[in-house]
């Protein structure tokens, strides 16, 4: 990146006076997004994203550090200037902030008519843009009328108008069910591929950002705790809370409801051992399991195992329950460069019994 | 009823209208600029002036907290000043227009305040300039809470021109007290009630279609 980044943040900080005193939502803050990126901030609320994502238009001015879009310090810009690279940049929201009074077609047509282009060039550009979200039918409706997606559909095609080079989403799908998330979505997706566009987007669902970011980072507390490929993050979790977020997308197994009494944190004398394997990289679709069963002579009890894909990577997550020696099985996976971690032992059904 | 009483009450009605009238488009010129900035300059406005915004909320609470009818009496050299007598209905516009301006201001703000702050911030991201998020987002958004405001601005200036008729403004207000009160004519007092019932009636009806037509754009 370096030279090319199309935002560079730099040593950011910000302090708010909250009611119970100081709340720092952005805590020495850097951090370069390239062009063409679909880059996602995740983390819990009140961790800072939205102020992270609002300092990159200045919305939110940071008390420290500089904000970098395109090479030029729109920190150190007069009002008026910053007013013009604003309109390079363009925003989506949660709730669409469309403006009530005016039909689809004149909400698109907003951000144009305030840059003073005339009524025929608005025309022309907004045209094709409600091609583009397939809202051509709906030009002459109030936002009322629309369901959310097609609202969030309008708001991306005013963010467009003013033909930005980066788009910032802030919870862009957070209102809108499974369905309307994935087709929002893959607009975004379309319109990063088709324009180039660079796509910010700050987010609380893991699930939002395997599906389209190529990369991530994890924000606690207005730090950034983790940062890498959305691959890599999911799969490769070091952070206590990237491995809680990453983990969310696991189908829940409560080993304690599932064996009761027998679930045991520590190892116990003739019991089993409770393992889970993450398969990544190179090994990820080798036929790992029965192989294992071969090598080592053990019983393996598989309790869930799911198969995702993940950056068109595959990766999958099994939990299994194992009869026999443990550490040769362990020291193999790895071996593999598979995950692997154990949950948890099992006291035997027959000893408990007796 | 007569026909001289009818004609009295064409008159007297002629003067209330005229009254209200312009009280109510004085209201509506300078309390939109009033209400613009008591919105815009607060701490968090568009354009920041704590100053300007204490001083002028101080201004308009002390207006809006006097009694009308003390209010008339007290602006009288002011009244004067604007009108070049302190008597009749010409005169009556100027204590009217001045209890409307800060109530019609107050609502302005009202409005302004009930359009959603992520409009401004979406405005703001697209580059806008105050002004223009002034013209292109804001009033035009609090357009039906505005015709609202409007609406009840007159319907409360009618109640004080009758006020300002007893002192001497001319209109309705001064008919019923004239005939009604001082000479026990109940048909003049019932006479006079009535077309103002169905003044306020009719201002209201209007205005509520109004709001409707612009909330649905
Ligand atoms: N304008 C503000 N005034 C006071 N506190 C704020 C303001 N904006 C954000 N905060 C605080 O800063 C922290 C980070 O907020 P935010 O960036 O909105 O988090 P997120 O988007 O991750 O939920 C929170 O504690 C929030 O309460
Ligand atoms: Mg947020």
């Amino acid at each position: 990146m370096g030279e090319s980044a199309m935002i560079k943040l730099d040593a950011l900080g910000k302090r708010f006076h909250g009611p119970s005193g100081l709340v720092t939502a952005l805590d020495d803050v850097s951090l370069e997004i390239a062009e063409g990126e679909i880059f996602g901030v995740i983390g819990r609320s009140g961790a800072g994203k939205s102020t992270l994502l609002r300092a990159i238009n200045l919305l939110e001015r940071p008390d420290q550090g500089r904000v970098f879009v395109g090479g030029v310090d729109l920190t150190g810009l007069r009002s008026d200037a910053l007013r013009l690279e604003r309109r390079r940049v363009g925003m989506i929201f949660q709730h669409f902030n469309l403006l009530a009074r005016r039909s689809v077609y004149d909400n698109v047509a907003l951000p144009l008519e305030l840059a003073g282009l005339t009524r025929r060039e608005i025309r022309d550009r907004v045209r094709p843009l409600l091609e583009l979200v397939e809202l051509a039918d709906k030009a002459d409706q109030v936002p009322a009328k629309l369901s959310g997606g097609q609202k969030q559909r309008v708001g991306i095609a005013r963010a467009l108008a003013a033909e930005p080079r980066i788009l910032l989403s802030d919870e862009a799908t957070s209102a809108l069910d499974p369905q309307t998330t994935r087709s929002i979505l893959g607009l975004l997706k379309d319109i990063n591929q088709r324009l180039g566009l660079t796509i910010v987007l700050i987010t609380h669902e893991m699930s939002v950002v395997r599906e389209i970011c190529d990369r991530v980072a994890v924000m606690d507390a207005g730090r950034i705790v983790e940062l890498g490929s959305t691959f890599d993050v999911l799969t490769r979790p070091t952070h206590p809370l990237a491995r809680e977020i990453a983990r969310g997308l696991e189908p829940e197994l409560k080993l304690d409801h599932l064996f009761g009494e027998r679930f045991s944190e520590v190892p116990v004398l003739g019991g089993t051992t409770l393992l889970r394997i993450a398969f990544s990289g190179p090994h990820a679709e080798a036929p790992v399991i029965s192989d294992l069963v071969r090598r080592f002579n053990v019983d393996l009890n598989i309790l869930s195992g799911t198969i995702d894909h993940i950056q068109d990577r595959p990766y999958g997550v099994m939990k299994v329950e194992l009869a026999g020696s443990v550490e040769p099985v362990v020291a193999h996976l790895k071996s593999l460069e598979l995950g692997v971690e154990v949950l948890g032992y099992v006291r035997s059904a027959l000893r408990t019994a007796l | 009823m007569s026909e001289a009483l009818l004609e009295q009450l064409f008159d007297s009605l002629t003067d209330t209208l005229l009254m209200v009238g312009t009280a109510s488009l004085v209201a509506l010129l300078l309390g939109t600029g009033l209400g613009v900035v008591l919105f815009a300059t607060t701490e968090r406005g568009l354009w920041r002036q704590p100053a300007v915004s204490r001083g002028l909320g101080a201004v308009v609470n002390a207006t809006r907290s006097t009694p009308f009818i003390i209010l008339m009496v007290a602006i009288i050299p002011f009244t004067r000043l604007i009108a070049g007598t302190s008597i009749g209905t010409g005169a009556a516009i100027v204590p009217l227009a001045v209890a409307a301006v800060p109530f019609f201001a107050r609502l302005v703000e009202a409005a302004l305040r009930e359009v959603d702050r992520g409009l401004i911030e979406a405005a703001q991201a697209m580059g806008a300039t105050p002004r223009q998020i002034l013209w292109k987002v804001l009033l035009p958004e609090a357009l039906p809470s505005l015709a609202r405001g409007l609406t009840l601005t007159i319907i409360s200036l009618i109640g004080y021109s009758a006020m300002a008729g007893a002192v001497g403004g001319g209109g309705l207000g001064d008919l019923g007290i004239r005939y009604g009160y001082q000479r026990f004519n109940p048909t003049v007092m019932l006479a006079v009630v009535a077309v103002l019932i169905i003044l306020v009636q009719l201002v209201q009806s209007l205005g509520d279609f109004a709001a409707r037509r612009l909330q649905k754009k």
